[in-house]
C-alpha cells in the first residue's frame, strides 16, 4: 500500500521543512490506517465453485476480518490464454461474497487460486482449489447395503449423493434419498481437526482410516474448515466451521488443546496426536476427563484404534 | 466514489481559497467577471472530470494546495522573500484532505473502510490542542483510564 506511505512521508518531510506541527501531525493518519491493517491477518476463508446453467458462481465465504481476494484460474505455463482475474475488498463483519462469470467452454477444469491479503497487502493467504474432473465413467455399483429398494425417506446430512431420488426432488422441490435393502455396511466418519500440528493429523487420520477400512469399515472423512470428503484435499484451511454427521463409529483427529465440538454420537473416539508427549498429555487430563463423561474414548495415537474397536 | 471523491475535492479546495486572505483572489476576480458561484462551478467541473478518471489526482491536488498555504504561512520562507505573514490554513481543512487522500488510494469500498481507520487518529490534533486547556477533572479520567488500562494489560499478559 505505497500511496500511504507516501503521503505520510511528503506530510512528515513538509512539517519538518515549513515547521509546522500541524502538518507533520496529518502525517499520523495514513500511518495509523497503515499500522492497523499491516497487524491484520488476512480473513480465512472457504471457496465453493459451481455451475449455475451457463455461468460459473464462486461463494467466498469467511470471518470478520476484512480483506482483499485475488480470485484467478490458474492456466498451464505453456497455455498463451490469459485467466479472468477477479479482485474483491471484503469488508469487515461481512463473510460471504459472491461471484459470477461466463463458463469458457474447455476439456478440462482449471484449478481455482484464491489468495486473501490483509487491507494493506502486507500478509497473504493462499489456497488452490482443483475441481474434481466430471465422471465419465460408468455409474459406480451401489455397493454393500444397497441390493434391494425399500423406501423413499427425507435426506440427512451423511447420506450418499448417490441415492438421492432426483424425480423426488422435481416434483416437491426437497431432498429425498432412496433406501434399499441388504447387508448392513458399517459407517465410519474420521472427523479431520488440521489447525494445529497438521502434518501428524493427516498421518493419524489416514492411519485411523487404514485400520478402519480393515475391519470392514465404509470411511468417509469431514474435514473441519472444508466439509465432508471421501478422502483429505490436499489443500484447505483448517477451521472449527461445519457439523460433521455420525457414523457408526466416529473418530475425531486432532491436537485436543482445544476441541471443536464434542461430538454426540453412538461410538466415539478421540485421537490426540499431540498426546505422545506425556508432559502434554498429563496437562489435557482435564480435557480427556470431559470428553470421556461424554461417553467418548480418548485414544494417544491412532495405532490404540484397532484395539479399542 | 469517483464523483464522491471529485465533490469532496472541489469542495474543500473551494474553503481554501476562499479563506485565504491571498488565494481568495481568485474566486473575487472569476465571480466579479462571470457572476457568484462561477468559481465554485469551475472547480467542480474541473475536479469531477479528473476524478472520473484519476480520483487519486484530484485528491493529491487538493492536499496539494493545502501544502501549498503551509508553505506560504510559513517562517522559513519569510526568511528567504519578503513575502507579508499571513495565517496557516485550518488544521481540519488539511485532516479532510488527507482522509480524502487516503479514500482515494485504493477504490470504491475498500479506499472508505481505510479512511475509516485513518479518522480516529486525528484525534491526536484536536488533543495538541485541547491538552493544554483541559481541566483536573478531566485529567483525573485520563490518569485512571491510563491505569485500568495498565491493569487490564498486565492481567491478560499473564494467561
Amino acid at each position: 500500500m505505497r500511496p500511504l506511505l507516501l503521503t505520510a512521508a511528503v506530510l512528515l518531510a513538509a512539517g519538518i521543512l515549513v515547521e509546522s506541527t500541524d502538518v507533520a501531525l496529518l502525517s499520523l493518519m495514513p500511518l495509523a490506517a497503515y499500522a492497523l491493517n499491516a497487524t491484520l491477518e488476512p480473513p480465512r476463508f472457504a471457496v465453493s465453485r459451481r455451475r449455475v446453467g451457463g455461468a460459473v458462481e464462486i461463494v467466498v465465504e469467511s470471518d470478520w476480518r476484512p480483506g482483499v481476494f485475488h480470485i484467478y484460474e490458474s492456466t498451464p505455463v505453456e497455455s498463451s490464454a490469459t485467466p479472468p482475474r477477479w479482485r474483491l475488498f471484503k469488508p469487515p463483519f461481512r463473510r460471504r461474497l459472491t461471484l459470477k462469470y461466463r463458463l469458457a467452454e474447455r476439456a478440462e477444469p482449471l484449478p481455482l487460486v484464491v489468495e486473501a491479503y490483509n487491507p494493506v497487502f502486507t500478509k497473504r493467504r493462499v489456497a488452490t482449489y482443483l475441481e474434481e474432473p466430471r465422471a465419465v465413467a460408468e455409474p459406480a455399483p451401489l455397493g454393500p447395503g444397497a441390493e434391494e429398494f425399500q423406501e423413499v425417506r427425507p435426506y440427512q446430512p451423511g447420506d450418499s449423493m448417490r441415492f438421492i431420488n432426483w424425480r423426488a426432488l422435481a416434483k416437491t422441490g426437497e431432498l429425498y434419498v432412496n433406501r434399499y435393502l441388504g447387508p448392513e455396511a458399517k459407517t465410519a466418519v474420521v472427523v479431520v481437526d488440521a489447525r494445529r500440528l497438521r502434518g501428524l493429523v493427516l498421518s493419524a487420520a489416514a492411519e485411523a482410516a487404514g485400520i478402519l477400512a480393515e475391519r470392514g469399515y465404509s470411511v468417509s472423512f469431514y474435514v473441519l474448515g472444508h466439509g465432508p470428503a471421501q478422502a483429505v484435499p490436499r489443500s484447505f484451511t483448517p477451521s472449527c466451521s461445519g457439523s460433521p454427521a455420525c457414523g457408526d463409529v466416529t473418530i475425531y483427529v486432532g491436537s485436543l488443546r482445544d476441541v471443536c465440538a464434542v461430538l454426540r454420537c453412538p461410538r466415539t473416539y478421540y485421537i490426540d496426536v499431540a498426546a505422545s508427549n506425556p508432559l502434554v498429555a498429563v496437562r489435557r487430563l482435564g480435557v480427556y476427563r470431559e470428553l470421556r463423561s461424554a461417553g467418548a474414548v480418548v485414544l494417544r495415537e491412532a495405532k490404540e484404534l484397532g484395539r479399542a474397536l | 466514489m469517483r464523483p464522491f471523491i471529485g465533490a469532496a475535492a472541489a469542495v474543500l479546495q473551494y474553503l481554501m481559497f476562499v479563506g485565504h486572505p491571498v488565494l481568495s483572489l481568485y474566486p473575487r476576480l472569476v465571480d466579479g467577471a462571470l457572476g457568484g458561484g462561477a468559481f465554485a462551478a469551475v472547480l467542480l467541473a474541473l475536479n469531477l472530470a479528473v476524478a472520473m478518471r484519476f480520483p487519486y489526482t484530484a485528491a493529491f491536488s487538493t492536499a496539494t494546495l493545502y501544502l501549498a498555504e503551509a508553505v506560504l504561512a510559513s517562517p522559513l520562507l519569510r526568511t528567504l522573500l519578503p513575502l507579508p505573514e499571513l495565517p496557516a490554513p485550518d488544521i481540519w481543512l488539511g485532516a479532510a484532505a488527507v482522509l480524502l487522500l487516503v479514500a482515494a488510494s485504493a477504490r470504491g469500498l475498500h479506499g472508505i473502510y481505510l479512511a475509516a481507520t485513518a479518522a480516529p487518529a486525528a484525534v491526536v490534533l484536536y488533543l495538541k490542542d485541547a491538552a493544554p486547556r483541559l481541566d483536573a477533572t478531566v485529567a483525573a479520567g485520563l490518569l485512571v483510564a491510563g491505569a485500568a488500562l495498565l491493569v487490564y494489560a498486565t492481567r491478560s499478559s499473564r494467561g
